[in-house]
């Protein structure tokens, strides 16, 4: 398989077309094999004995676009060396860790783990829509609005055996995972905005499952069904 | 090293090698390499031709020592000229976790397996190395030169193909000869068993991938499919040790590339709904964003599906979503851009009218462009090519600026350098 058949099966899965399975997976899994060689070469490039050589590799990992964790890993290792090895390395090295928003040793008084999460991001909302069912449970199927928004998700409005209803979410995309989530819906057809009905009392879990509770006395089944019906979009709290 | 560069005048002897062989203003990169290939060590060498000489002769002082120098300012150019642009595609692509233009270098008919590894090496010698940017007087008065420098004493292919020989033999035979060698006291019977498990493994480990496709797989379990095809590797005396390794570090990166794709494909949508509804507040760099998108390198139906999904965030009613807005809000990006999103969500009813104009100038713009000079041609008035490539470039940085998902999936298709 050519580099431009690989190219091209990546593209077309990328915006969304149709690919042959095993060009997509031969161009997979070359994308995989090139960047273990790279970063294979970018650790010899960090362990070269010339700290010139060293610190041209550590600058290459700056201007790079991502920083594999092994190679992050190594930069913290000699970022933190301090009284051993050249101090342009160690600079060089603390300047891409600084470079890919990573934490640098002795940075604020505090030493940093480059394998640590980086912090959550801001933006997490979900448009979804309800599908109403025939069948008494679950009582509304939910999905996402744009399926490649949470390719994996699924949803239900179910009722428990004492008559509460419950939102429950699978596969929630990585963005959500840890977070809290609120649930808000169009309460009114005409309304523009949205309302929070909903906070989920446990934060989704980390293979994005997570349930939220509906007060039985926000409205009856039929009002919440209208509501969900009218307009969904799941929030990933501030906190 | 300190005094050769200090004492010769290395600079004016490259600069006149580099008018000889036709690259003028290359003269610090090629003095750079003199300084390196001066502090090479020299010894004889055997020879297919006679007895061992040494290669580079380069000795102060000697009667021939200008005339040497000179000849191989000369010979450095030369194959400057001629290997320059490969090498410097290899440290671009690098960049990119890309080694292409490297696997196209050293494919010898030998099996991919082979390839890899010595990839693996050769990478890490170039990237040892600096680029021709990084070539300096400087820099080559701090470096010690190495046997493995490549500093254009030989053409690019060449010295890559003096690699591939002196490792292959010792640290990579290929996977066929390894089988047969784990194999040596098994039956014939067993030694067909043993290729028929291995090619099932790697037709496995294609075919798990390809299911993500197809079957909207969560990514643990294919990872965890990945742990069962290296234990039936294992489990069959496929892989040494150091394949294993490989074959772990491989799986690692999987993760990530598909990760990675994952969410560039989602990606897609809102940038693509960014580009049409937000950045109808500067013409001309919305219109250079769309014809970076159609461009002819791209595959016809990428191009005609982007085209679609376009025309699709115009007609659905439900863009530009909360996030959009939220995103575009939050983001550093010009104040009209963010109010013209907002314009859209909150007066539904002159959506038609407002997006009129972009209609019109998706429908007119061409259907594909050749390339920046051809997007330039199709823009109203006059507009260079460089002022198209500054505003595809402006383009992407904006597009950073609300999601980097946006940035990603744009440098794809309008600059393949993703």
């Amino acid at each position: 398989m050519s580099a431009a058949a690989d190219r091209r099966a990546l593209d077309r899965f990328v915006a969304g077309l149709d690919v042959d399975e095993d060009a997509l997976a031969t161009a997979i899994v070359g994308k995989a094999v090139d960047r273990t060689v790279v970063v294979e070469a970018l650790l010899k490039a960090l362990a070269s004995p010339q700290p010139a050589l060293a610190v041209l590799g550590a600058q290459r990992i700056a201007r790079m676009p991502d920083v594999a964790k092994p190679v992050a890993a190594q930069l913290t290792l000699i970022a933190a060396g301090e009284d051993e090895g050249d101090e342009r390395v160690r600079t060089a090295c603390a300047a891409a860790l600084r470079a890919h928003g990573l934490p640098v040793p002795g940075d604020d008084g505090k030493r940093g783990n480059p394998l640590d999460p980086k912090p959550v991001p801001v933006f997490a909302r979900l448009m979804l829509r309800a599908l109403m069912m025939r069948s008494e449970q679950p009582i509304v199927s939910l999905e996402p609005v744009y399926s490649e928004d949470a390719p994996h998700m699924r949803g239900e409005l179910s009722e428990d055996e004492d008559d509460v209803l419950h939102v429950k979410l699978t596969g929630l995309p990585p963005e959500f995972h840890g977070r809290r989530l609120e649930l808000s819906v169009r309460r009114d057809v005409d309304a523009r905005e949205l309302t929070t009905i909903a906070t989920a009392q446990a934060r989704v879990s980390p293979d994005g499952a997570v349930a939220i509770r509906i007060e039985p006395e926000l409205g009856s089944v039929a009002d919440i069904r209208r509501w969900l019906a009218a307009g969904i979009e799941l929030v990933a709290s501030e906190d | 090293m300190t005094t050769l560069v200090d004492e010769i005048d290395l600079v004016a002897i490259a600069a006149n090698a580099c008018l000889r062989t036709g690259i003028p203003g290359h003269e610090q990169q090629v003095a750079y390499c003199l300084a390196v290939l001066h502090g090479k060590s020299d010894p004889p060498r055997a020879s297919q031709h006679g007895p061992p000489a040494r290669t580079y002769k380069l000795d102060v002082g000697a009667d021939d020592y200008s005339q040497r120098l000179g000849d191989w300012a000369d010979t450095i150019a030369g194959h400057m000229r001629d290997s320059g642009v490969m090498y410097e595609a290899i440290h671009d692509e690098v960049d990119r976790y890309e080694i292409t233009t490297l696997r196209r270098l050293i494919r010898s008919g030998k099996g991919d397996d082979i390839v890899d590894a010595l990839a693996d090496g050769l990478a890490a010698v170039l990237t040892s190395g600096p680029r021709l940017q990084d070539m300096t007087r400087e820099l080559a008065r701090e470096v010690e030169p190495g046997g493995n420098h490549y500093v254009f004493q030989s053409p690019l292919s060449q010295w890559v193909g003096t690699i591939v020989r002196r490792k292959s033999p010792r640290e990579t035979d290929p996977l066929e000869a390894r089988t047969e060698q784990c194999s040596g006291d098994r039956t014939p019977g067993e030694s067909e068993r043993v290729t028929a498990e291995r090619d099932e493994v790697y037709r496995t480990l294609v075919a798990r991938i390809a299911a993500l496709a197809d079957t909207r797989d969560l990514l643990s379990n294919t990872i965890g499919r990945a742990d069962q095809i290296e234990r039936s590797a294992a489990q069959i005396q496929l892989a040494s040790t150091d394949e294993a390794t490989k074959l772990q570090q491989i799986r690692a990166e999987l993760a990530y590339v598909v990760d990675e794709l994952r969410k560039e494909q989602r990606g897609v949508g809102p940038m693509l709904a960014y580009i049409v509804l937000a950045m109808r507040t500067a013409d001309k760099l919305q219109r250079v964003t769309i014809l970076s998108l159609r461009v002819a390198s791209l595959e016809r139906a990428v191009v005609d599906h982007l085209a679609h999904r376009m025309r699709a965030a115009i007609d659905d009613p439900l863009q530009p979503t909360p996030l959009l807005i939220a995103q575009t809000q939050q983001a550093k990006v010009p104040g009209p851009r963010s109010a013209a999103l907002e314009r859209l969500r909150n007066a539904p009813a002159s959506r038609a009218a407002e997006l009129r104009p972009v209609v019109r100038m998706l429908d007119q713009l061409p259907a594909t462009v050749g390339d920046v000079a051809a997007i330039a041609a199709a823009l109203p008035g006059k507009v260079s090519k460089g002022s198209v490539a500054t505003m595809r470039g402006d383009a992407a940085k904006e597009l950073a600026l609300v999601d980097a998902r946006y940035e990603h999936a744009f440098r794809r298709y309008a600059m393949a350098t993703r």
